[in-house]
């Protein structure tokens, strides 16, 4: 894939899902679309990406960007749980989670305990801008979206970025802990954990090469310029 | 008044769930006035109702970001303190500020030694400071006790980061404090295998290199990157006695359950089950509290647990299930709750056949936080060991719809589906699966594909496929010769018979045929392949031997079809075949097989029945062939006024017969004697006429039925 001019806004709003985006797969962070929809193999991995996240036509892949941009997804629930857990007691809170049905609702309430006081503010939003502009790209490159909206809709977006987090560390370890939470997981081996979970590797090698002068990311400032 | 002060306090409570801020002041604001009164009036309220509504004013004042935010929560947490209700949670509410004083630090953290949330709000002080080794000792006490604190385990990491650029510049190529060793053992603790390897290879001369520490960082750096034969190198050239640090142990261990050597895995951990937890001693102060994290080196609880998971994994492999059960039961006593132990143990059940206990222990690991695709992939799999393909196709479903399809699940989905006769389904899966690159289930799966094209008589394509499995296996293994017979058998359906005959006298010369292809190679050898040839192998010739004397099902049936057939015993052939039909054995195709061989020993009236049946087994066939052989049966039973029925069905079905000549001419002379025979002279006199109109050269047999007519 050919390196793309980008003006440097844009390519501050397509970073903000570089974490995401590079737990994918091989992606070319300095592109567009991240991905080459031209070439067949990408377009059935990313047909077969989409089917499992439940997309299936350009209709639900614009409902999806709708829900993700007006804060109708997995954040407004994390917000809700947090704000309750903050009135119960550990005792109450065992108990509330035998009142649970699904795993994935225990799953989900334990890690909310979890991060109540560290995500109070910023509930688990970074994680899903960093969804929401991964899938535009995705769309992109799958042809469900064109270039100029997705210009739009990143300009849109970036206020309300900045103002909710202070630097790229802060956004990224939000969509680390984001994932956590809609997905419901824990990883306890560290070791590991560069293999086993590719979002945190990404996120170790972002976030290293942010210092790196060949690297994408190289001195891509957090505020504006 | 204490019930309206409640109202408030339940009010404000409400507010502040559904984040209505001003609603929240309201409440409280209420709340407190009756409190005042209540003075007042000398009736002061509970202490503990007062905690609640201080801690409510915590709440409503946390969510602001004033300067003055600080100096009131301190405020909130002294009346608490008076009260003698304030808490660890109380207190978070000033540590997570990040205006919080070193003093509060000093006096809370003492309070609560081992709150992992203080601790954390510790670390991101000593971080916002730049204090990275501070910062480095907090976030890893935090992950000790809660190894899946994501946010912990990310701030630790740019702890660490941050502290290496501070020794050695952002592209790590400075050594401001000239001491590469603890640069090395820091990017050895960041686990980033490469960066290791790179430094080490660019310190070299500086630091000792060869000492057994580097030695066993770098082999473990080799072990995390998944280069194995290095690391085994490195572990090789090792001192007998060198002292492995627990991370180095346990990957050890994890090379050795890989290479498959169960025993060194045993020995090497046998040890490290029973190791005591580190004890602590009564805290004073912050900086003993710091000191003591310092030193503690000792295996942390999480790694306890995984030398139980690597012993257990080696004991299950060496039979020795028992061992393993109770090595996993050790870890459980140790963490009850932690999933990856409940999943091992679960497996560890399912070996010793213990079904419901393993899935007793899966959903157990699914509620505390095992992640949903090892539930689902693991739920399939002991589903799919012990072929419930039902339930292994409904799990790898769910399993789908929530997760990028992986080799494992893509071939268990596969194989389910093709038990379950879902052909289409099965072969997109398989298909994906082998696509899916190199891997594991390649070869099981290229298998299940012939399989399922074998099946669906698409010969081609399967050979295809065979010809990409053979890479896998040695000339000379059971597989090998398995796919060999595969190819044979397939030969033999495609009517390539020579072929069929060399796979099969080479395969029978190394494993011994069983039927049907046994009985197949038999018959070749009766209808001459291989004549003049040496027999090479040992096999009797097809004979009434042959002939199964009492076939108990559908199979052995066919099996005495076949032989009768080879033996030119058609009626009896038949026979055989309708029963095999009648037991629900493909019956469309063994009523026709049926119908063929009664058709050969003129047989008519088995003829017309067995038509009937192919018909009830399948309505919607109409073959041309089968229908004109059924026409000429009831012609031979005498029912002309049939066959002539029979025989406008057959035209006005396949019109293009009343053109084709050749058949015309076969069917016109019995359709004549048809309507003859029946006493319709009007239309046996038409039909001939027709015949004898397309004729250059007269028919005898025309001629003389006109004249019997005519008399």
């Amino acid at each position: 894939m050919e390196q793309e001019h980008l003006s440097d806004e844009m390519y501050w709003g397509l970073s903000l899902s570089a974490l995401t985006l590079q737990s994918l797969g091989n992606c070319n962070h300095r592109s567009l679309f991240g991905f080459d929809g031209k070439d067949e193999n990408v377009k059935a991995f990313l047909k077969s990406y989409l089917y499992s996240i439940g997309i299936f036509n350009a209709k639900e892949a614009k409902d999806r960007l709708y829900h993700y941009r007006h804060d109708q997804m997995h954040n407004r629930m994390f917000m809700e749980a947090v704000h309750h857990l903050d009135l119960l007691s550990e005792a109450e809170f065992e108990a509330h989670l035998d009142t649970l049905e699904t795993p994935l609702e225990v799953k989900r309430c334990k890690i909310a305990w979890l991060y109540r006081h560290e995500l109070k503010e910023t509930g688990i939003r970074g994680h899903e801008i960093a969804q929401y502009v991964m899938l535009m790209r995705l769309y992109g490159a799958y042809g469900y979206l064109e270039e100029n909206e997705i210009r739009l809709r990143l300009y849109d977006i970036a206020g309300e970025v900045r103002q909710k987090f202070h630097s790229w560390d802060h956004y990224h370890q939000n969509v680390l802990a984001g994932d956590q939470y809609v997905k419901g997981y824990e990883i306890h081996d560290h070791s590991s954990v560069l293999i086993s979970n590719p979002l945190i590797a990404a996120y170790y090698s972002i976030s290293n090469s942010m210092y790196q002068t060949d690297s994408p990311f190289f001195q891509l400032n957090w505020s504006e310029q | 008044m204490t019930s309206s002060f409640n109202t408030c306090i339940d009010q404000a409570k409400n507010a502040y769930k559904s984040r209505l801020a001003e609603d929240m002041r309201a409440a409280l604001v209420e709340a407190k006035d009756i409190l005042k009164q209540a003075e007042q009036d000398s009736e002061p309220l509970e202490a503990k109702e007062q905690a609640t509504y201080i801690r409510l004013w915590m709440l409503y004042h946390g969510r602001q970001k004033t300067k003055e935010i600080y100096s009131i929560l301190k405020q909130h947490l002294t009346e608490l303190e008076d009260l003698g209700l304030a808490t660890a949670d109380d207190y978070l509410q000033l540590t997570r500020l990040i205006d919080c004083q070193p003093e509060d630090f000093e006096k809370i953290i003492p309070l609560y030694p081992e709150n992992h949330r203080l601790i954390l709000d510790l670390g991101k002080y000593y971080l916002h400071q730049k204090d990275f080794e501070n910062a480095i000792l907090c976030f890893r006490q935090v992950l000790k006790c809660y190894a899946g604190h994501h946010l912990a385990l990310a701030w630790l990491y740019q702890s660490q980061q941050q502290w290496l650029i501070s020794h050695c510049g952002a592209d790590l190529s400075g050594f401001n404090e000239a001491n590469p060793d603890k640069v090395l053992s820091m990017v050895h603790d960041m686990a980033d295998s490469k960066l290791y390897l790179e430094l080490l290879e660019k310190y070299k001369g500086i630091t000792q290199a060869t000492e057994p520490k580097h030695q066993i960082y770098a082999a473990t750096a080799y072990a995390r990157m998944g280069q194995w034969e290095e690391a085994s190198k490195l572990w090789n050239a090792l001192p007998e006695d060198a002292d492995l640090p627990v991370d180095g142990v346990l990957i050890r261990a994890e090379y050795y359950n890989l290479s498959r050597q169960y025993s060194k895995t045993i020995t090497l951990l046998s040890d490290w089950v029973e190791r005591d937890q580190p004890q602590n001693h009564k805290i004073q102060s912050l900086q003993e509290l710091l000191t003591a994290w310092q030193s503690d080196t000792g295996i942390t609880i999480y790694q306890q647990l995984k030398v139980c998971i690597l012993l257990a994994k080696a004991l299950l492999q060496t039979e020795k299930q028992a061992e393993a059960i109770q090595t996993l039961e050790k870890a459980l006593a140790l963490k009850a709750d932690d999933p990856v132990v409940l999943q091992e143990a679960a497996k560890a059940y399912f070996v010793t056949g213990e079904f419901e206990k393993a899935i007793e222990l899966m959903k157990k690991a699914r509620r505390n936080g095992l992640q949903e695709k090892f539930f689902l992939s693991t739920m399939a799999d002991f589903y799919f060991q012990s072929g419930d393909w039902q339930s292994t196709q409904a799990v790898l479903e769910e399993y789908h719809k929530r997760e990028m399809p992986i080799p494992q699940t893509l071939y268990h989905a596969g194989v389910a589906n093709y038990h379950l006769g879902n052909f289409q389904k099965a072969y997109h899966l398989l298909s994906q699966c082998i696509l899916a690159g190199k891997h594991d289930y390649r070869a099981s799966a290229l298998y299940y594909r012939i399989l399922l094209l074998r099946a669906n008589h698409k010969f081609n394509e399967a050979i295809k496929d065979i010809m990409q499995l053979l890479p896998y296996y040695s000339n000379e293994s059971a597989d090998y010769w398995h796919i060999m017979l595969l190819l044979g058998d397939m030969a033999y359906y495609l009517g390539d018979y020579d072929h069929a005959y060399e796979y099969l006298i080479n395969v029978h010369a190394r494993v011994p045929l069983k039927n049907p292809h046994r009985l197949y190679l038999q018959m070749l050898i009766h209808q001459g392949h291989g004549r003049g040839q040496e027999q090479a192998v040992d096999i009797e010739k097809l004979s009434e031997s042959t002939l199964i004397e009492q076939p108990k099902d559908a199979t052995e049936f066919v099996h005495n079809a076949n032989v009768y057939q080879q033996l030119g015993r058609q009626k009896e052939a038949s026979t055989a075949f309708e029963k095999a039909a009648e037991a629900g054995y493909a019956p469309e195709l063994h009523y026709k097989k049926a119908f063929y061989a009664a058709f050969e020993a003129e047989d008519y009236d088995r003829v017309i029945r067995l038509y009937e049946k192919i018909q009830t087994s399948n309505p919607a066939l109409f073959n041309q062939d089968l229908y004109s052989r059924y026409a000429f049966a009831l012609f031979k039973k005498g029912d002309y006024n049939g066959t002539i029925e029979a025989y406008k069905t057959l035209l006005y079905t396949y019109p293009a017969i009343s053109a084709d000549e050749g058949i015309l001419m076969k069917w016109g002379r019995v359709i004549t004697e048809a309507y003859y025979l029946a006493g319709n002279y009007d239309e046996a006199v038409r039909h001939a006429s027709i015949m004898l109109s397309k004729m250059k050269q007269p028919d005898e047999w025309y001629i003389k039925l006109l004249k019997k007519i005519e008399v």
